[in-house]
Order: C-alpha cells, then structure tokens, then sequence
C-alpha cells in the first residue's frame, strides 16, 4: 500500500514537472513598429559591439538611397559583413540579391554605408548583418 | 507494483520504437556526401585571386554609380549603350567579359537604360540574319531584314589593372577596375567610375 501511494506521488510529481517549466517561459517581445529602424535591421549573429546610429533613406532617379551610420563600440578591431535586401510595395524582394560585403573597424570607429536599390520599385529596405566569419 | 513498472516500461519502449521508425527514410540516396552546395553571395576568400565576390562588388559599385549619374536623371529617353571593351592588365587572366556582362545584366534588369549589342553579339545576330535571310525557308515579310539596327549612343569600356606587393610572407594586390561611358557622337566622357579592392595574403608558417 505505502508503496503504491509512492508510486502515485511520482507520477503526481512528474506530471507537475512540464506545467512548472511552462509557467517560467517568457512572454516574447512585440514586434518593432514598421517603419522604425529596428524593424529595418536583421541581425543574423549577436554583434554586441556594433550599433547602428543612424539611418537614412532618399530616393535619386527613382531609386532608393540608403545610409546607415555604424559603429564599433569596442577597443579592438572588428570586422562585419552586411547586405541590403530591397523590398517592393508588397513586400516582395526586388532587383538582383545583393552579395555580402565585408566592412572593417579600427577601435570605437564609427562607419557609414550606402546601399542603392537597383530596380525603381524598390519602396522598402532590410538591413542585414553578421559576423565575418 | 512490479505490473505498473512493467506496463510503463513496455510503453515506453512502444514509444521510442514508433518514434525512431517515423525518423528513418526509404529514399534513394542522391548524395556522395562529399559534394554541398555553397553560397555565391557569401565572401569568398579562398585564394587572393580575383573571384567571384570581386566580380559581385565590382558590377554592384559600377551599377549603382550609372543608375545614379546625371546622365541617367536628364536624359528623357532610356539612354543608348553598347559595351565596347574591358581590357584586363593584370598578370593574371580575368574573363573581363563576364565582369562587363554582370554589369549589364543589372543595369539591363533596372530598366533604366538600353543595351545594344556589342562586337561579340554581332556575330549572332549576323548569323541568324543570314539563316532567315538565305536559307529560304523563311517568309520575305516575316524574316528580320538587314539594315535596321540602331546604334548605340554611348559606349562603355575601360580597364583593369592591380598592383602587386610583397614582403616577407605578405603578398598584397590592389585591383582597381576603371569604366567609361563615352557619347559617341560628341566624344564626351559622360560618366567614369572606379572600383579598388585590396586583397592581401600571409604564407602560413607550416
């Protein structure tokens, strides 16, 4: 009998175990607003010491001109690869993909880019960026 | 007791059994294994060559420069081109048509602008012309006759060079692609750009 209880009180405890673990997930974030420069950046890699500043965009002949202002915040010397992706009105990718580029920092130094969309119905850009490894 | 234990025991094993049969495949096999496909986007580095990324880089900066000149934003029809030639002045052997044929490929796809063809196209299209035009299988009316093409008004042609450098166990080449565009009816360069990329090397100690 004493063993049979034990028994139940092992299941009791295990069954328990999913539901605690459930109730310490975390909410997940909401996404950013659309038009708000962290909805424009994908980081594909943790890039601790890099921010982006700034972050711009005109239109010339049509096209969609893109800068961003980058920078290293650490002392040593860093290197990224970045690309952009361009987007037409309905979000679909348009022009040619873009191949990486390798951008290198000296200590705390601060970079801008250009990115030029290539096809006029480029309305919309994603800014993308990971280790250069 | 022991029959719980026995019976949650055969359950789990059920479990484990099903779920490792619903993993396995009856698909042929395709792949040696030693074979992947890779990224062309991604930076290739495997030599200090010139690659395709510097082809990439190359046609992206010479792209974006044109599509951005003001030959582009006052002209109010698609400017003409035709690409002439690409010299390579480097010791190594660059294929510079494929360089010049990515950057019309992307000027082509921004519709911004309009390519003739060039000398090596030429040939073709005297080729097919000739077999509509002599072989007589072809209607008179619906054949493509001789003497309608039009020419370019601008042409676009330059050179590439490097700089090669070494100390110790460092090799070091800068390569710097030069373009123009010249207005072949008043011999103005309309638009030139250049493109420098550094690749440098360190011989591994072993």
């Amino acid at each position: 009998m004493k063993n049979k209880n034990a028994f139940w009180k092992s299941c009791c405890i295990f069954a328990l175990i999913p539901v605690l673990f459930a109730g310490c997930a975390t909410q997940p974030l909401s996404p950013p607003a659309p038009n708000s420069m962290a909805a424009k950046l994908v980081f594909l890699a943790e890039l601790p010491a890099i921010n982006v500043s700034d972050l711009r965009m005109i239109s010339v002949n049509n096209l969609l001109v893109v800068e961003a202002e980058i920078t290293n915040s650490d002392n040593n010397y860093n290197a990224i690869q970045y690309r952009f992706q361009w987007r037409d009105k309905n979000g679909m990718d348009v022009g040619s993909e873009e191949n990486w580029k390798v951008l290198n920092f000296s200590p705390t130094q601060s970079q801008r880019i250009k990115g030029i969309a290539t096809s006029k119905y480029a309305v919309d850009f994603k800014l993308e960026l990971k280790n250069n490894n | 007791m022991a029959t719980h234990i026995k019976v949650l025991g055969l359950a789990i094993a059920l479990t484990a059994t099903l779920g490792v049969s619903g993993c396995a495949s009856n698909q042929p096999a395709f792949s040696s294994g030693n074979v992947a496909y890779g990224d062309t986007k991604a930076v290739e580095s495997l030599t200090n060559e010139i690659g395709l990324t510097d082809f990439q880089m190359m046609a992206e900066k010479m792209t974006t420069s044109l599509l951005t000149s003001t030959l582009i934003a006052g002209s109010r029809q698609k400017p003409t081109i035709t690409i002439s030639d690409i010299k390579n002045k480097t010791s190594e052997h660059i294929d510079t048509r494929a360089i010049a044929l990515k950057i019309r490929t992307q000027l082509s796809k921004s519709q911004a602008v309009r390519f003739m063809g060039d000398k090596a196209d030429e040939t073709h299209a005297l080729t097919e012309l000739q077999r509509q035009g002599q072989s007589g299988r072809y209607k008179a009316s619906k054949s493509v006759k001789m003497g309608n093409a039009e020419g370019a008004k601008y042409s676009l042609y330059g050179e590439i060079t490097s700089i090669v450098k070494r100390a110790d166990d460092i090799k070091n080449i800068d390569y710097i692609l030069n373009l123009t565009l010249e207005d072949l009816d008043s011999s103005e360069i309309v638009w030139t750009e250049e493109k420098e990329i550094r690749k440098t090397s360190e011989r591994p100690l072993f």
